[in-house]
C-alpha cells in the first residue's frame, strides 16, 4: 500500500523542502523491489522542492512545453471565457520524471509554480482535487511525499485529504517550536470538520537543523519533548543536524549522500533518520 | 592465485602489512577475536564496503537488456578490448541515465559544442545520449577524463539565482 506523507509545519524555514527532496532521493536510490518508486508533490507556491530537484533548465522546459503543474491540478475545473466546459486533467500528464536510476528507482515530481499563490485567492471547492488525482496514480508509487507551504490555506486541507501521515520537522528554537502546536490544532480542526473520517495520523516530530550545544536548542528540545509526551505525539530518536552540505546540495542539485563535503558523517546521519522514517511508515 | 580463496585473501592481507604496520594488524586481530564479530564478519564487511562505496554495482549481463536500462552497443564493443575506457564511459553513461549529469537536452548540446563535437539532431535528451557516448568512445582515455571533469559546471544544469530570477520575474528565460 502506498504511503502518503505530508511534510508540514506552520513555521517557515524549518527545512521541509530540503528534507522532502532528500527523503525522496534516499528511497529512490534503493535497489529494485525495495520500495524505490517515489512521487514528490510540491505544494508550496515558493516551489523550493522543484528548484532543488530539477534546476533552471528543466523547470524552463516544464513552462515552455506547458507541462502541467500543481497549479493545473487545482485549476483544472475552473471556467474560463470561451473555453467551454473544463476538461479534467489527465492524471499522468502532471507527473514529471525528475530522477531515474538504473535499478529502476525513480522520483517523479508534480512541480509547483508561483501562480499557485494567486490560485489560492479563489479557493472554492478545490481542496479535494489533489486527493482525487493522487488516488488515480498512487498505485505506481511506494511513497508519495507532499512538501507543504507553511501557512494554513486550502493547500493545507488538500494535503490532509491526500495524505495518510503528517511528518513535522521542528527546528529547535523558540519561535519554530510554536509552529508545532499551531500545526496540531490545524490537524485537529480538520479532523473535527466535514472530513472527520480521515485516516490522517501524526507520524511524528523530528528535530532538524540541530547543533547540540546551545542552551536555546537544549531548552527547545526539552519543551517539545514534554509537549509531545503530554499529547502522545511520537518524537523521532534520530535528528538531522545542521550542515553546510544541505544548502550546498541544493545549489548543486545533489542529495546529501552525494554532496562533496558530506559523503560520510552527514550522509550517515540522514540515512539513520530516513531508516527510522521508513520503519515508522512500514517501508 | 591458489585453489583456496581464503589463502588468496590471506596473501592480500599480507600485502597490506607494509601499508598499515604490524600494530594495526594486532589491534584488528584483537577486535576480530570477539565471537559475535567473527560470526557477523561477512555482513559487517559488506555493510562497511557499501557505505565506503567500494562495492561496484552488479555488472549488467551482456545481451540481457532490461526494458528500462540497457548498455549501449557502442560501449559493449569496447568492454574487452579497452576495459579502462569501458569503465570510464559506463560510469558516465549511468550518471546520464540517472540525470545526475547534463540533465537537459540543452545541457548536452552545450557540452557537445564546448567539447568540439559536431551538433546532433536529437529532439529529446534520451535520443541524444547514445550519440554523445559514441563521440566520447572515439576519444582517448585522457581526453574522456578531461571532458568528464569539465562537466562539473553542467553537472546539475543551471541553478543560478539569475536563472531563477528570469523565471520568477519574467515568466521564462
Amino acid at each position: 500500500m502506498t504511503k502518503k506523507v505530508s511534510l508540514i509545519n506552520m513555521k517557515g524555514g524549518v527545512g521541509k523542502s530540503t528534507i522532502a527532496v532528500n527523503l525522496a532521493w534516499q528511497f529512490a536510490r534503493r535497489k529494485e523491489g525495495e520500495h524505490n518508486q517515489v512521487l514528490l508533490v510540491d505544494l508550496d507556491p515558493q516551489f523550493n522542492a522543484s528548484q532543488y530537484l530539477i534546476g533552471v533548465h528543466r523547470y524552463e522546459e516544464i513552462l515552455s512545453k506547458n507541462i502541467p503543474t500543481i497549479w493545473d491540478v487545482f485549476e483544472q475545473l475552473t471556467h474560463a471565457p470561451g473555453k467551454g466546459t473544463p476538461k479534467p486533467l489527465d492524471p499522468k500528464s502532471v507527473l514529471y520524471n525528475a530522477v531515474k536510476y538504473s535499478s529502476g528507482g525513480r522520483i517523479d515530481l508534480i512541480p509547483s509554480r508561483l501562480e499557485l499563490a494567486y490560485s489560492m485567492r479563489n479557493p472554492g471547492q478545490k481542496e479535494n482535487l489533489l486527493a482525487q488525482l493522487i488516488l488515480k496514480v498512487e498505485d505506481a508509487y511506494d511513497l508519495i511525499i507532499f512538501d507543504c507551504a507553511p501557512t494554513e490555506s486550502v493547500l493545507t486541507t488538500a494535503a490532509y485529504l491526500a495524505s495518510n501521515f503528517l511528518l513535522v520537522p521542528v527546528k529547535p528554537e523558540y519561535l519554530s517550536t510554536i509552529g508545532l502546536p499551531l500545526l496540531v490544532r490545524s490537524m485537529n480542526e480538520f479532523k473535527a470538520g466535514p472530513y472527520g473520517n480521515s485516516s490522517l495520523e501524526l507520524l511524528g516530530v523530528f528535530f532538524n537543523h540541530t547543533m547540540n550545544y546551545s542552551p536555546e536548542e537544549v531548552k527547545s528540545k526539552e519543551e517539545v519533548k514534554q509537549m509531545a509526551k503530554n499529547y502522545g505525539w511520537h518524537v523521532f530518536d534520530s535528528e538531522v543536524s545542521y550542515s553546510r552540505s544541505y544548502p550546498k546540495g541544493a545549489r548543486e542539485g545533489q542529495p546529501i549522500f552525494r554532496t562533496s563535503y558530506a559523503r560520510t558523517e552527514q550522509a550517515m546521519k540522514f540515512r539513520k533518520f530516513a531508516d527510522e522514517f521508513a520503519k515508522r511508515i512500514g517501508l | 592465485m591458489t585453489e583456496k580463496p581464503e589463502l588468496d585473501l590471506l596473501i592480500d592481507l599480507a600485502k597490506l602489512l607494509k601499508k598499515y604496520g604490524a600494530d594495526s594488524f594486532k589491534d584488528l586481530a584483537k577486535l576480530l577475536s570477539s565471537q559475535t564479530i567473527t560470526q557477523e564478519l561477512p555482513q559487517i564487511l559488506t555493510k562497511i564496503a557499501q557505505i565506503a562505496g567500494t562495492i561496484p554495482e552488479k555488472k549488467q549481463k551482456k545481451g540481457k537488456e532490461s526494458s528500462s536500462y540497457a548498455i549501449p552497443k557502442v560501449l559493449i564493443s569496447i568492454e574487452d578490448s579497452n576495459p579502462e575506457k569501458y569503465k570510464l564511459l559506463k560510469e558516465f553513461y549511468d550518471e546520464l541515465i540517472a540525470k545526475a549529469v547534463l540533465p537537459t537536452l540543452k545541457d548536452i548540446k552545450e557540452f557537445l559544442q564546448e567539447s568540439g563535437f559536431p551538433d546532433i539532431h536529437a529532439d529529446s535528451r534520451q535520443k541524444a545520449i547514445i550519440p554523445l557516448v559514441s563521440f566520447l568512445v572515439k576519444s582517448s582515455n585522457k581526453e574522456i577524463m578531461d571532458k568528464i571533469q569539465s562537466i562539473s559546471k553542467y553537472k546539475s544544469g543551471n541553478r543560478s539565482l539569475e536563472g531563477w530570477g528570469n523565471i520568477i520575474l519574467n515568466g521564462k528565460d
